[in-house]
């Protein structure tokens, strides 16, 4: 699944990204989640609330003002 | 799509924005001259202008942020942005203690030391910092925050801004109201007089309360299943050889950002330089004075304001005359750092909000910021950052009325689609 949060501003695209996160927990999907954020704090702080919450993240710098962050469920199958 | 997002980020590493970095050389090499035009006006100007860069160079490279470290309490149980204004409080903390007890070595006889952040403390410091942090998270920063945002390009930003200078303008016609009702008979508690220990205590004291805050961030993140994550690291190889390790270290300090920790040290660090060179770090009192400024020139000025001059804080700063002052140095400076660090990061865009609601929730959020930063005396800066160092009670009560207002902004701002 894609999050384009491209043109909103902190904190909506990390809100974006966790409420995906717990939504595909609570729904057992380990698909993985591809963020595109321009916001710098978002791209800051979404791989770091995505670990706490149990995801791997990988982060790619698009462009200058643009990230792509990937996440994953860190060990497949679903989280309790 | 993801495939030509893959390729054309192939294409730009390694990660470089050379015309961006040379105009950031230029601003840099400007603002540095303007330093010695500042300084010919008074030559503590030209170092406070140069700190109030420094500081808005480590609040971009950091985007540190009172806000969000205030919010992401509530919206994420997360306190990872708030540790590192922990770290930035304990290095002040350390840092004004030896400066004020340099001008008052018995804080028993009752005097303060003059430029310190020992503000009144009572209902208005709770009705401020309420009100200041519902106005944070609504406009998405803070007063600092809004103001590094600026010099990136971020247009919702200056309108909060404007929404502060505002806010400000409108507490001035109240502010003889909330004088006499409240402010005029609330202490100012500074914790080295009213604690037998004198400093040792009161530095004591506060350290305990950081260390509480930390432990209870912890607490609060384990309590909201979110466990410490080890740190994320751009996809990159290891440097090999002197070249290639500059070029990572130039890359660490001007191209990737900073962690909230660092970020906190080096502004509790450039706090603790402007304190030596003339005043604790504040951006209301300029913010204020250009309120004041708008007003008196259009005639209709507030007239004259009571109590101002015995309060201290960003208050003492907001009838100087001129235009190139303490505060203006600080403020505008900052501004102008930040402007550099995106400039050498690549990453000065001008950004318009996608959805127009934004400007409505930046001007009404600056203008609770700038309404209750006036009557409070100062913001996330002035009246916590600068306070708590200070070992003010004001800046304790500042902060845990600012979670408060930081936990209804929340509320609110989950309401809104």
């Amino acid at each position: 699944m894609e999050i384009d949060a491209r043109g909103l501003e902190c904190p909506i695209p990390t809100l974006r990204a966790v409420e995906a996160i717990k939504r595909a927990r609570a729904r057992g999907d380990v698909n993985e989640l591809v963020v595109r954020t321009d916001d710098a704090i978002c791209a800051a702080d979404i791989p770091h609330l995505a670990q706490a919450l149990g995801y791997t993240a990988r982060r790619e710098r698009a462009d200058a003002n643009e990230w792509m962050i990937t996440l994953q469920p860190a060990s497949p199958g679903p989280i309790a | 799509m993801a495939t030509e997002l893959a390729a054309r980020i192939s294409a730009l590493s390694p990660v470089r924005w050379p015309s961006q970095s040379i105009a950031g050389a230029a601003v840099l090499l400007l603002a540095v001259g303007f330093s010695q035009v500042i300084g010919a006006t008074a030559a503590v100007l030209a170092p406070l202008w140069l700190l109030g860069m420094l500081a808005g160079f480590a609040l971009q490279r950091s985007r540190f942020c009172f806000a969000s470290a205030f919010r992401d309490l509530f919206l994420f149980g997360q306190s990872r942005i708030l540790n590192g204004i922990l770290m930035g409080l304990l290095i002040t903390t350390l840092g004004f203690a030896l400066i004020m007890y340099q001008q008052v070595p018995f804080p028993q006889f009752g005097a303060l030391p003059a430029e310190a952040h020992i503000l009144p403390v009572g209902l208005s410091t709770v009705i401020g910092g309420v009100l200041f942090g519902v106005g944070m998270v609504l406009a998405g920063g803070c007063s600092s925050g809004s103001l590094y945002r600026v010099g990136e390009g971020y247009v919702a930003s200056g309108v909060a801004v404007l929404g502060m200078v505002l806010g400000l303008g409108l507490l001035a016609y109240q502010w003889n109201w909330w004088w006499e009702t409240l402010v005029r008979h609330e202490p100012k508690i500074w914790l080295a007089e009213a604690l037998p220990g004198g400093y040792g205590a009161a530095v004591a004291l506060t350290l305990a309360g950081l260390l509480a805050v930390f432990i209870a961030g912890l607490w609060w993140e384990t309590r909201n299943g979110l466990f410490m994550p080890s740190v994320s690291k751009e996809a990159g190889d290891a440097p090999d050889g002197l070249g290639a390790r500059l070029a990572a270290l130039w890359r660490r300090v001007f191209a990737e950002g900073w962690s909230p920790v660092v970020g906190g040290a080096v502004l509790g660090v450039t706090g603790l330089l402007m304190y030596l060179a003339y005043q604790p770090f504040g951006v209301t009192g300029e913010l204020s004075r250009w309120a004041q400024h708008a007003t008196t020139s259009l005639n209709v000025g507030p007239g004259v304001l009571r109590g101002l001059d015995s309060i201290g804080g960003c208050a003492a700063r907001s009838d100087e005359g001129g235009v190139f002052t303490a505060t203006f140095a600080i403020t505008v400076g900052l501004v102008v750092g930040a402007l550099v660090a995106a400039l050498f990061a690549g990453e000065f865009k001008l950004r318009f909000p996608r959805q127009r609601r934004r400007y409505a929730q930046a001007l009404l959020g600056g203008l609770a910021m700038g309404y209750a930063s006036g009557l409070a005396i100062g913001c996330t800066i002035g009246a916590f950052f600068s306070a708590i160092p200070s070992l003010a009670v004001s800046g304790w009560v500042f902060g845990g009325s600012l979670a408060g207002g930081a936990w209804l902004g929340v509320k609110i701002l989950q309401r809104i689609p």
